[in-house]
């Protein structure tokens, strides 16, 4: 009788552990993948300005397409996914990372990224001849 | 012998029970943080969006506090008729972002987003890289 009913409280016990071990793994990749997330976002922010800054001097913005050809030339950290789409009117870049059902997604224009100058504004050169 | 199989079991199943517990309330810990990281997003990709309005179709606003934006007093390099609703009332992926503010007199412009209904609320300020997270 004893020994039954250790058994069984065992049995049941292992199980939970068993769950509880399986929860916490999950946990710990999804904590993982958030941080290649923000890593891959903060390396491609990098890449657009690098690729793109110094042709902020002259007058336009750098195109959403533009933005979609350097993203696909940098490859995402191993295991992460990473999804590119232009928006229906060209004006904005989509970049969606991770799975479904529940990717996150981020919206980017050259302009948030500071990659437009307008067509009023002056040039370092400029600014320089005037003076 | 039976009295400590009894206890035995009770520890076993009672420990199990609270690694269990912990296990849970981490699950809803994380679901509350992706939450906060999809409403981040959301806020973050309305802010590079009215950034492209503000230098784009809507670049007669540019250089005005949103506090300034009148419907019978828009800057003379406004079209006629220009519709600032849309520029106050943002979408992205179907969840509306409401315009607080946008100041560009700062040294460095700043733009103030909430998510409609009184959500998260972020402020950004525009550098030389682009628009930098300011915090809630």
């Amino acid at each position: 009788m004893a020994g039954a009913v250790f058994l069984a409280a065992a049995l049941g016990s292992l199980q939970l552990w068993g769950q509880a071990a399986a929860g916490s793994a999950l946990q710990q990749q999804r904590l993982q993948q958030r941080d290649a997330i923000d890593r891959d976002r903060l390396l491609l922010q990098r890449h657009w300005r690098q690729r793109f800054g110094a042709d902020a001097s002259q007058p336009g913005c750098v195109s959403s397409a533009q933005l979609l050809a350097e993203a696909a030339h940098l490859p995402p950290a191993a295991a992460l996914q990473r999804q590119l789409q232009l928006s229906a009117d060209g004006a904005a870049l989509l970049v969606e990372w991770g799975d479904h059902p529940a990717p996150r997604r981020r919206w980017y224009t050259a302009a948030g990224l500071g990659l437009c100058t307008p067509a009023g504004a002056l040039t370092d050169s400029q600014v320089e001849g005037l003076e | 012998m039976l009295p400590l199989a009894l206890a035995g079991s009770l520890v076993l199943l009672l420990s199990s029970l609270s690694l269990q517990g912990m296990v849970l309330q981490g699950r809803q810990v994380q679901a509350l943080e992706q939450r906060r990281l999809r409403s981040e997003d959301q806020l973050a990709s309305a802010a590079q969006g009215l950034l492209g309005q503000l230098q784009g179709p809507y670049a007669c606003l540019y250089g005005l506090p949103s506090s300034d934006w009148h419907p019978e007093a828009l800057p003379p390099a406004c079209p006629a008729g220009l519709a600032l609703e849309p520029l106050r009332r943002w979408s992205v992926d179907g969840s509306p972002v409401e315009l607080i503010r946008w100041d560009p007199l700062l040294a460095a412009p700043e733009l103030w987003l909430q998510q409609a209904g009184g959500g998260l609320q972020r402020g950004y300020r525009l550098g030389a890289g682009g628009l930098q997270e300011l915090g809630g």
